[in-house]
C-alpha cells in the first residue's frame, strides 16, 4: 500500500449545466482508462470518478469545487487526464477518445 | 377480421402469420436464497451481466455496421451504466450479506437509482432513469432465462405484434423471418421507428391497446403505407393482398431500375424530386434511387442520439458527409426542429412541464432562444457550404420576425467567420419551412425575404386541423387531402410565383403518389420525399402531362370533403398508374 501514489488536486465544474450526462460519460470513459482508483468528494459525498451512477446521484452544480484524490501507479497521469478534462470545460475534441 | 390503426412509421404491405409479444412484467420469484447457494447466485448474476454487456456491444456493433456510427451510439451510454463498479458493488453485497436473489438485487440497486434521480427534481437527469429501467428488463430477462427467444428461434415467416420492441430487439430482428412489426406503444422519433425505416422493415407504431385481442399465429397483413393491422383477414382480402404482394414485389423490381431515368413528364417538363434524410448515410439511398438532391437534412438526430450536445465539429463532420456525397446536387440543411415530441434528454431542462407542447418551445423558437447553440449549428453549415451546394432552412417559422432574427443571428455568424478568415459561401440561399397556417396567411410577405419556401405539409396538417395525428381518437381528421390543405397550398405556390421563389413539398404528403398529379396541377415543380418513395413518384411523373395533372387538381380542389378528394386522385392515379394502386381498398 504504502508504494501507491496519492494524488490530491482540486477541480472546478465549468459546464453550465453542472456535471451532467455528457461531462459524466466523458469522465467515466477516461478514469476507466486509468488503473489508479480516483475519487471525487463534494459536499461530504465522495463518488467514484469510473461510476456513472455514483456522480450522476451526487447531483454537482455547476460551479462547484471538488475535491480528487488519486491512488495507484499512474495516479499522476490520471490526475492530470481528469484535470484537463475539467479545465477544457470537457469540451475538447480528443479527450473522448483516449 | 379486425382491423387496428396505428402510426405508419415504415412502408410496404406484408402478409403472415401473427407472433405475439406481450409486455414484459417480470415477476420476481424468490427473493432469498440459501446461504449454501450464495457463490452460484453471485456466479448467476456475473454471467447474466456478461451476456447482457455482450449483448449491448452487439447491437452496438452491429447497428453500427450496418447503419451507421450514429445510430450504434444509441447503445454506448447503456454499456457504460451495465458495467457501473457501483452497481456491481452493491448488487453483490445484497447478495453475499443479505442472501437476496439476484434478480431481487438487481430490480431493488437500479430501482432506488432511478427512483433517485426522479427525486432529484432534475429532468434531464430524470430521464435517465429510462434507461436504468431497460438495463433492469435486459438483466431480468437474462436471470430468469426469459430472453424473447421468440425472436432469435424463428424457423418461419411472421409478423411481430408487440407492446413494445426495444432497439436493441429491433436491431437485431432477423429480417429474414421478421416481415414486418406492430407495436403498442411507441410515435414517429421513437429510436424503433427509426431503426425499422433504416432496415426498411415494415412497421406501425401507436396501435394502442390491441394484444389482449390477438393470442398468436392468426393470419395478419400489416400495411406499412398506411399504418393498418388486419388480423384474421377474410378470405377476399387475403387474396386480395397476396395478390397485390406479388404483384407489388414485380412493381418493386421495375422500379428499382427507376433510378437512371429522368424525372419528366409525358410533355417534357422536368420535375425536381429530392430525398428527405435524417442520417448521412441515407445520402446513397438517395443518391441510388436517382434523387435530384436531398431536398430535407434532418439535423436533429446529433442531438437525439449522444449523451451530449454535439460540438461544431461533431455538426460539420455530418454535414460533410452529406455535402460531399452530394456532388453538385443541393442539400438543404434544415436548423434544429427539435421540442414537442422529440426532447433530447440533453435540453429537458429547458422544457417546462407544458399541457400543449407542439404549441410550446420547439424549432426555430427553441434556437432563437439557445444562440450559441443555434450559432454553432450555422458555424458548421456555413463552413460546410464550401464543399458543396448548400441551403440553409429554418423550420417553423410564424412570424416574419423570426425569420428576420434567424437571418440576422446568420449574417452574425458570416461576419464571425470573415473576422476569422474562416471560407464559407457567402450567398448560400436562405429559406424556411412553411408549416404553420400564419406562414401561408403571410406567404406573400414572406415571399419577398425569403430564398425559397418548403412546405412541411405533416405540421401544416396538424397545426391547421388541430389534431394530432398520434392521438387514436382524432387522427381521422388527420388528412393530406383535406381542401383546406389544398388552398393552403394554394395559397403558397401563387406567393412563392409571383415573387420568383421556388417551393418544395416536403412530409408525407409528397411521400404519396396519389398527390403528384394534384400538386404539379397546382403548379408544383420540386418534391422532396423519404428515399423510398423517390422511384415511384418518378413513374407518376413520367406517366403524366402536366395539362393532365392541371385538369385532375381543377376537379380535386372543387370538392369538398377530404374523402372524395382522396378517393377521387386513387381513381386518377389507379388509372394512369396501375401498377402503383394497391387493390385492397380499406
Amino acid at each position: 500500500m504504502q508504494s501507491e501514489d496519492v494524488v490530491r488536486r482540486q477541480v472546478k465544474v465549468t459546464p453550465e449545466d453542472g456535471l451532467h450526462l455528457r461531462p459524466i460519460t466523458l469522465l467515466v470513459r477516461c478514469a476507466t482508462t486509468f488503473s489508479s482508483s480516483i475519487s471525487l468528494f463534494f459536499d461530504g459525498h465522495r463518488a467514484d470518478a469510473k461510476s456513472a451512477f455514483d456522480l450522476m446521484l451526487m447531483a454537482v452544480p455547476s460551479g462547484a469545487i471538488l475535491n480528487m484524490e488519486v491512488a495507484g501507479a499512474d495516479a499522476e497521469a490520471a490526475a492530470d487526464a481528469i484535470c484537463r478534462l475539467f479545465e477544457d470545460g470537457f469540451s475538447v475534441p480528443g479527450t473522448d477518445h483516449r | 377480421m379486425k382491423v387496428f390503426s396505428g402510426i405508419a412509421v415504415s412502408p410496404g404491405m406484408v402478409s403472415g402469420p401473427a407472433l405475439v409479444l406481450g409486455s414484459e412484467n417480470f415477476r420476481i420469484p424468490r427473493k432469498f436464497v440459501s446461504k449454501d447457494a450464495i457463490d452460484a447466485e453471485l456466479q448467476r448474476f456475473h454471467v447474466a451481466l456478461d451476456l447482457v454487456c455482450k449483448d449491448i456491444k452487439g447491437n452496438e456493433q452491429l447497428v453500427s455496421s450496418q447503419l451507421g456510427a450514429q445510430y450504434g451510439a444509441i447503445f454506448s451510454a447503456h454499456l457504460q451504466m451495465a458495467q457501473d463498479p457501483r452497481l456491481i458493488r452493491e448488487v453483490e453485497s445484497l447478495i453475499r450479506d443479505q442472501c437476496r436473489s439476484p434478480e431481487f438485487a438487481v430490480s431493488r440497486v437500479l430501482r432506488s437509482y432511478a427512483e433517485q434521480l426522479q427525486k432529484m427534481g432534475d429532468r434531464y437527469l430524470s430521464e435517465r432513469a429510462l434507461d436504468i429501467f431497460d438495463l433492469e428488463k435486459r438483466l431480468l430477462r437474462k436471470l430468469l432465462g426469459e430472453s424473447r427467444e421468440e425472436l432469435s428461434n424463428l424457423t418461419e415467416p411472421v409478423i411481430i405484434l408487440a407492446h413494445d420492441l426495444t432497439p436493441g430487439e429491433t436491431a437485431t430482428l432477423n429480417t429474414k423471418y421478421v416481415l414486418g412489426f406492430a407495436t403498442e406503444v411507441g410515435g414517429h422519433t421513437s429510436h424503433t421507428a427509426i431503426l425499422a425505416g433504416a432496415l426498411e422493415i415494415p412497421a406501425i407504431v401507436g396501435l394502442g391497446r390491441c394484444l389482449a385481442e390477438i393470442s398468436g399465429g392468426e393470419s395478419v397483413i400489416l400495411d406499412g403505407d398506411h399504418g393498418r393491422v388486419i388480423i384474421d383477414p377474410d378470405d377476399e382480402t387475403l387474396a386480395r393482398v397476396q395478390h397485390s404482394q406479388a404483384r407489388s414485389q414485380r412493381v418493386r423490381d421495375r422500379l428499382g431500375e427507376m433510378g437512371s431515368l429522368p424525372s419528366e413528364t409525358q410533355d417534357g417538363q422536368r420535375v425536381t424530386i429530392c430525398g428527405n434524410i435524417e442520417f448521412p448515410e441515407e445520402v446513397r439511398q438517395c443518391i441510388k434511387r436517382g434523387a435530384d438532391g436531398v431536398g430535407l437534412y434532418r439535423t436533429e438526430f446529433l442531438f437525439l442520439s449522444g449523451n451530449r450536445e454535439p460540438s461544431e465539429s461533431d455538426h460539420y463532420e455530418a454535414y460533410c458527409r452529406v455535402v460531399e456525397a452530394c456532388g453538385d446536387l443541393p442539400v438543404v440543411i434544415r436548423t434544429l426542429d427539435i421540442g414537442a415530441d422529440k426532447v433530447p434528454q440533453l435540453m429537458a431542462d429547458q422544457f417546462a412541464e407544458s399541457a400543449n407542447p407542439m404549441l410550446g418551445l420547439r424549432s426555430i423558437r427553441l434556437s432563437l432562444r439557445n444562440t450559441q447553440m443555434f450559432k454553432r449549428q450555422l458555424r458548421a453549415i456555413l463552413r460546410a457550404s464550401v464543399h458543396g451546394n448548400v441551403r440553409i432552412m429554418f423550420p417553423l417559422v410564424a412570424t416574419l420576425l423570426e425569420f428576420r432574427q434567424a437571418k440576422m443571428i446568420l449574417m452574425d455568424v458570416m461576419e464571425d467567420l470573415e473576422d476569422e478568415g474562416i471560407p464559407f459561401q457567402r450567398n448560400v440561399p436562405i429559406g424556411m419551412m412553411v408549416e404553420v397556417p400564419s406562414a401561408v396567411i403571410l406567404a406573400e410577405e414572406f415571399a419577398r425575404e425569403v430564398d425559397f419556401f418548403s412546405i412541411g405539409t405533416n405540421d401544416l396538417i396538424q397545426y391547421t386541423l388541430a389534431c394530432d395525428r398520434s392521438d387514436p381518437t382524432v387522427a381521422h381528421l388527420y388528412r393530406s387531402g383535406d381542401p383546406s390543405i389544398l388552398r393552403l397550398i394554394q395559397m403558397v405556390l401563387r406567393a412563392a410565383e409571383k415573387h420568383g421563389k421556388p417551393v418544395t413539398v416536403c412530409g408525407q404528403m409528397s411521400s404519396d403518389p396519389r398527390f403528384i398529379p394534384l400538386l404539379l396541377g397546382m403548379g408544383l415543380r420540386s418534391l422532396s420525399a423519404t428515399p423510398q418513395a423517390i422511384p415511384r413518384l418518378k413513374e407518376v411523373v413520367r406517366n403524366l402531362s402536366i395539362t393532365e395533372a392541371e385538369r385532375i387538381s381543377q376537379h380535386a380542389c372543387s370538392l369538398d370533403l377530404a374523402r372524395d378528394v382522396e378517393h377521387y386522385l386513387q381513381g386518377e392515379l389507379s388509372r394512369l398508374c396501375p401498377d402503383l394502386v394497391d387493390e385492397v381498398g380499406f
